[in-house]
């Protein structure tokens, strides 16, 4: 590992440990010869549903309205190259064992990466970009996939044609995801 | 339209209707009215007759005018060239005037002078008015005013977005300016003027006026001037607040490590003093205690190497023990990481030691063995410390009070003794606070495990004996569980860590002392993070297989338990997972096991028993295999038998999912996908050692069911996706016991897409290509399926618009004859030449999509075409002529789609597709973009 990729994830590392968004989790994975830093295991919770300011104002039957991921975390791998901060990490859908299909969204690949612009070292990644904005980033674009960017066929076309059977595959993965 | 200027007096009343009228409509109008006001050349004028108004409000205005003319419209001073430096000189003077007079007035009219002031002065500098903050010392001498602008000063330097030249004069003016800034702040700072209230107001300037200085950055030699008359002003309630703000700001300054010995020195000395501890418990004030605690986990946060180092420090030792009460959890992982340091703590290296006769220190730091030996003693009593109050911390309250933690307001109290919980409280329902501790709970369980770093097996043998004790008890209540399932909780949380050979505290763990003795019934909470547990020490079950059966026995009663399945189910997968080999004797348990709690489980949770099971069932010998594998999959297919539609749609997809699951488990955990060559078809033959005649019976009844689910539900998506996945898994896995042989799945899925059209069966033809495609044997039939597949999908999918439409057939096809390119290739020049050339057609028009999945495979699938590989000159051949006949058709849709039909994104992968035409076939190529030149120019001419 380049001396600055090194010093990059440990100051990301750092820096997670001090501040990170509510209900995330990222560590770098433990090996028999100490941390390994190029591999790290995130989760990702999925949103809530809108965050109105004056919740208190709220009654309690009050049913405001609500994300499908909502009450799930996704795990995830993040695996960062030699030439990181040059070159983005990528993420992947932790496959809890052979054969699981990846994550039904329409933009992670059958075989698990995530597909998003700010992780592409041709479109959106900037090295200045924090380990943070990243899982930000996959956050939002759970709830918000880009539907010009397919990436799998079977939960592209479920929400472009039935967004109702979706929401309801997508609860159900939520389910079998818990916090 | 012309601006009539309006008299003081209107503008005036305009004033007091926007601030006092409680018409949202006439306070935006009024606004806007106001703003549109200040655009007017008019507004010089204006301004300072609104600040000689009595109206604090108007006066205000007055100032913001000021302020805004000279940021946006500094230009229509210049109006009159004649009077240009008396204008500029009007407008100082003017502010100036107004800042003396309003001294003694209101607070927010003198800060925006001096905020329009600062606004002057950058836009002189540095023509007009080069050294601005020292003529400011002239004319204000000292007091509020000074203070309010050199407040204000590197803050709006700050912001504003200053270039070139003008830059570097006014940094170079605030450089020159802070000897003179800081010593006027020092002698505020240490002197008392006289009348309380006035010292008092001054003092909190002075202090919010350093923060500024500091968050703009001074050099810390000028800091460091003033620390003690800051630190001196810490226990003064008055400016505790102002202080703390500028000692945070002071100690997070990234420069301070030079200097660090002297800053901690006073900063522990201020944190720890008698003042300091009697607000830790003081009930009275709370903001006293907040800001102390903020001090001091910032403290922590910055300086954690230090006190690593001066472990034994009195005043570290007190500082710590304030930690312990606080729990900030960062800093705790902070000062973990410092002690495991050898750059910090030295380690004495005990080979060493035995040869030299004295230590061996690997550091840069000047500790000595004796002294890091005893940090490594004081450490361990900390962190006993530590997760002693850890525990207790994630300790679920009464079942009575977690009730009421419904409403909100006991998770403050009970939670967050400490000030400094990483969560922030946003109070909203139930859900969100009980799930807020959930989460504390998990941050918590992340600091336990970092401790074990440092405590190790002092921290199994901690927890290990408290559980026993704990549950050993006399007279405790039977309803009890909250302090057993807190410390099973933090055993859980160092599961990663602890080395899997331990053989001391964990065998009493899993032993009779407590498993043996952990209650069966009830206590739902204590269950799951027991049965959470056993899974996560599966990989420790592996090297210590005496105890695998028993945990076992805790988690099996409780799969049938609705709200214990979760945790008991994964729990029962990581064990089955990680310990296979060990339990491939207890096959005949697990499988009787699962013929009695089988049909209590619930689907979801059955699937992962199933697969647990299956994975025991992969490490048997392949002669043994099949005989549990039978008596699972009967069971499943006794269902699927008895199950008609269309009742029982659902109970068909959850047999599916377990076929599915049955076939995950028997698959080798490091196996490959394999491929069936000619040599290794034979080998798999081999490798069968079943008992022929239940194998056939078994493929021949999954051949029967599945065509029927297939011929049944051949118009249900959902059912064929599922019946597809398990197919497409059974012929993946390595015995081909749960695989519906080639000769019968080839034609099944052929028949079946015929039947409606679902890209699933596409998907499952592509899998079967990249088993058998490379075996020479299958070459027929397989041929004569992508002719069958071929005239469906054209037959379907007739133009473009059909191609947007079923987009996923469109893909599932490309993904077909893609795997046909990699793996049998010649395969697809054997088609009758019609069909071939369809397929061509169908391939060149995918490039002139607009929907992007579709899009999306053509590009992939053509890349692959053109990029092929080929030794065999025949084929080489072959495909140069294909290239020849449809080349120019493909780069016609290829530049129109890089030209700009295409969406932007796909530019790179089209460009790379034009790359390989253009590399592989130079002079066609050359030739092909001439002729689409000239047609482009005659399209151009002809319409022009």
């Amino acid at each position: 590992m380049s001396g600055i990729c090194k010093a990059r994830l440990t100051e990301e590392r750092r820096q997670w440990r001090k501040d990170h968004p509510y209900g995330f989790y990222a560590r770098p994975v433990k090996t028999e010869n100490g941390l390994d830093l190029l591999n790290w295991q995130v989760g990702i919770p999925g949103k809530k549903g809108v965050n109105h300011w004056c919740h208190f104002l709220i009654p309690s039957n009050y049913s405001y309205s609500r994300t499908p991921w909502e009450n799930g975390v996704f795990k995830m791998t993040m695996t960062f190259p030699e030439d990181y901060p040059s070159k983005p990490p990528k993420f992947k859908w932790l496959l809890m064992g052979k054969f699981v299909p990846a994550l039904f969204h329409p933009n992670v690949y059958p075989s698990g990466t995530v597909c998003l612009s700010i992780l592409n070292e041709e479109e959106g990644w900037k090295p200045a970009i924090t380990i943070k904005q990243i899982l930000l980033g996959v956050q939002n674009l759970l709830d918000e996939p880009n539907p010009d960017s397919p990436a799998q066929s079977d939960a592209y076309m479920l929400f472009k044609k039935d967004r109702v059977a979706y929401d309801k595959r997508i609860r159900q993965q939520a389910k079998e995801n818990p916090a | 339209m012309e601006f009539q200027p309006p008299s003081v007096s209107q503008v005036e009343q305009i004033i007091v209707q926007l601030y006092e009228s409680i018409d949202p409509h006439f306070q935006k109008s009024a606004q806007e009215y106001i703003q549109n006001l200040q655009k007017q050349q008019y507004a010089w004028d204006l301004a300072p007759q609104l600040l000689a108004s009595q109206s604090v409000n108007a006066q205000f205005i007055g100032a913001h005018i000021f302020q805004v003319k000279i940021s946006r419209d500094w230009y229509g001073l210049f109006i009159n060239d004649l009077e240009i430096w008396c204008d500029l000189k009007w407008v100082r003077t003017e502010l100036l005037g107004w800042i003396v007079r309003h001294s003694s007035g209101s607070n927010i009219v003198v800060t925006k002078l001096c905020l329009a002031l600062t606004a002057y002065a950058l836009q002189a500098v540095p023509d007009i008015w080069s050294n601005f903050i020292p003529d400011f010392f002239e004319m204000l001498h000292s007091g509020l005013p000074l203070l309010e602008f050199l407040t204000v000063v590197p803050e709006e330097v700050l912001r504003a977005d200053l270039i070139g030249e003008r830059k570097a004069k006014v940094y170079q003016e605030l450089t020159n300016s802070i000897p003179r800034v800081f010593s006027t702040l020092r002698s505020l700072l240490s002197e008392y003027c006289g009348n309380p209230e006035h010292d008092l107001i001054l003092k909190q300037k002075c202090l919010r006026c350093l923060q500024s200085w500091i968050l703009y950055g001074v050099p810390f030699d000028s800091l460091f001037l003033l620390i003690d008359n800051v630190i001196n002003l810490f226990s003064h309630e008055s400016t505790n607040d102002s202080v703390t703000d500028v000692l945070v700001e002071f100690i997070s300054q990234p420069r301070i490590t030079s200097y660090q010995n002297t800053v901690c020195e006073k900063m522990l000395c201020c944190m720890t003093s008698d003042w300091a501890k009697a607000q830790m418990v003081n009930d009275a004030d709370e903001s006293l205690a907040k800001n102390l605690c903020r001090l001091m986990t910032t403290f922590g946060e910055n300086f954690y190497n230090y006190i690593a180092i001066h472990f034994l420090r009195q005043d570290v030792i007190v500082y710590m023990e304030m930690m312990l009460i606080e729990m900030p959890l960062q800093f705790w992982y902070l000062l973990q990481e410092s002690l495991s340091d050898p750059d910090i703590i030295p380690v004495n290296n005990i080979d060493n030691d035995a040869v030299n006769g004295e230590d061996t220190v690997t550091s840069t730091s000047h500790i000595t063995p004796d002294e890091s030996q005893k940090i490594r003693e004081m450490s361990l009593v900390v962190f006993r410390k530590l997760v002693e109050i850890l525990r207790s911390k994630i300790q679920y309250p009464p079942d009575i009070e977690w009730a009421e933690w419904t409403k909100g307001i006991y998770m403050i109290n009970y939670l967050f003794v400490s000030l400094f919980a990483p969560i922030l409280i946003i109070l909203t329902n139930s859900t969100d606070v009980k799930e807020q501790f959930k989460i504390y709970r998990r941050n918590v369980g992340d600091t336990v495990m970092n401790s074990y770093f440092v405590l190790r097996d002092q921290m199994l043998a901690f927890f290990v004996d408290l559980a026993i004790t704990q549950l050993n008890s006399p007279g405790r209540n039977p309803s009890q569980w909250q302090d057993l399932e807190s410390t099973l909780f933090c055993i859980k949380s160092i599961a990663e860590a602890v080395d899997h050979n331990e053989n001391v505290y964990l065998p009493r763990l899993f032993g009779a002392e407590v498993y043996g003795m952990l209650p069966l019934q009830g206590h739902v909470r204590l269950r799951n993070t027991a049965l959470s547990l056993i899974g996560s020490y599966a990989d420790w079950f592996k090297s210590h297989p005496q105890y695998i059966l028993s945990a076992l026995n805790y988690l099996i009663p409780a799969l049938s338990d609705a709200e214990l399945a979760l945790s008991a189910a994964t729990s029962f997968k990581e064990v089955c997972d990680a310990c296979r080999d060990s339990l491939v004797g207890d096959i005949d348990n697990l499988v009787n096991m699962y013929m009695v709690v089988g049909p209590h489980i619930q689907p979801k949770e059955k699937q992962k028993v199933i697969e647990s099971i299956a994975d025991v069932i992969q490490a048997l010998s392949p002669d043994k295999m099949l005989q549990p594998l039978l008596v699972v999959t009967n069971d499943i297919i006794q269902t699927m038998r008895e199950a008609n539609p269309p009742q029982y749609r659902d109970v068909i997809i959850t047999q599916l999912e377990y076929l599915t699951c049955c076939c995950r488990g028997i698959q080798p955990p490091d196996d490959k996908v394999i491929i069936l060559d000619d040599n290794e078809h034979e080998l798999r033959n081999e490798e069968n050692f079943f008992d022929p005649s239940s194998a056939v019976g078994l493929a021949n009844t999954l051949l029967e069911i599945t065509s029927n689910i297939a011929e049944i539900w051949y118009h249900d998506s959902e059912v064929i996706e599922y019946l597809c996945k398990f197919l497409s898994i059974g012929i993946h896995t390595n015995s081909s016991i749960l695989s519906i042989p080639f000769e019968m799945i080839a034609p099944l899925i052929q028949i079946s897409f015929q039947r409606d059209h679902h890209s699933y069966w596409l998907d499952t033809a592509a899998k079967v290509v990249t088993i058998y495609g490379s075996n020479n044997r299958y070459g027929t039939a397989l041929r004569d399926m992508l002719a069958a597949l071929t005239s469906t999908t054209i037959q379907h999918v007739r133009c473009q618009t059909d191609m947007e439409q079923y987009p996923d057939i469109v893909n599932s096809y490309f993904s077909v004859l893609t795997k046909y390119l990699q793996k049998c290739p010649l395969l697809l020049y054997t088609l009758p030449s019609d069909m071939f050339k369809s397929i061509l057609t169908f391939s060149v028009a995918g490039l002139g999509l607009q929907e992007r999945l579709a899009l999306k495979s053509a590009v992939n699938f053509m890349g692959e075409f053109i990029g092929q590989n080929y030794k065999d000159e025949q084929f080489a051949k072959g495909v140069e002529n294909v290239m020849m006949a449809c080349g120019l058709e493909i780069m016609r849709e290829l530049l129109l789609g890089i030209g700009g039909r295409l969406p932007r994104s796909f530019v790179p992968s089209l460009a790379s597709v034009l790359h390989k035409i253009t590399g592989r076939y130079i002079e066609a190529s050359r030739e092909w973009l001439n002729i689409l030149l000239s047609q482009a120019l005659n399209t151009l001419i002809l319409h022009s």
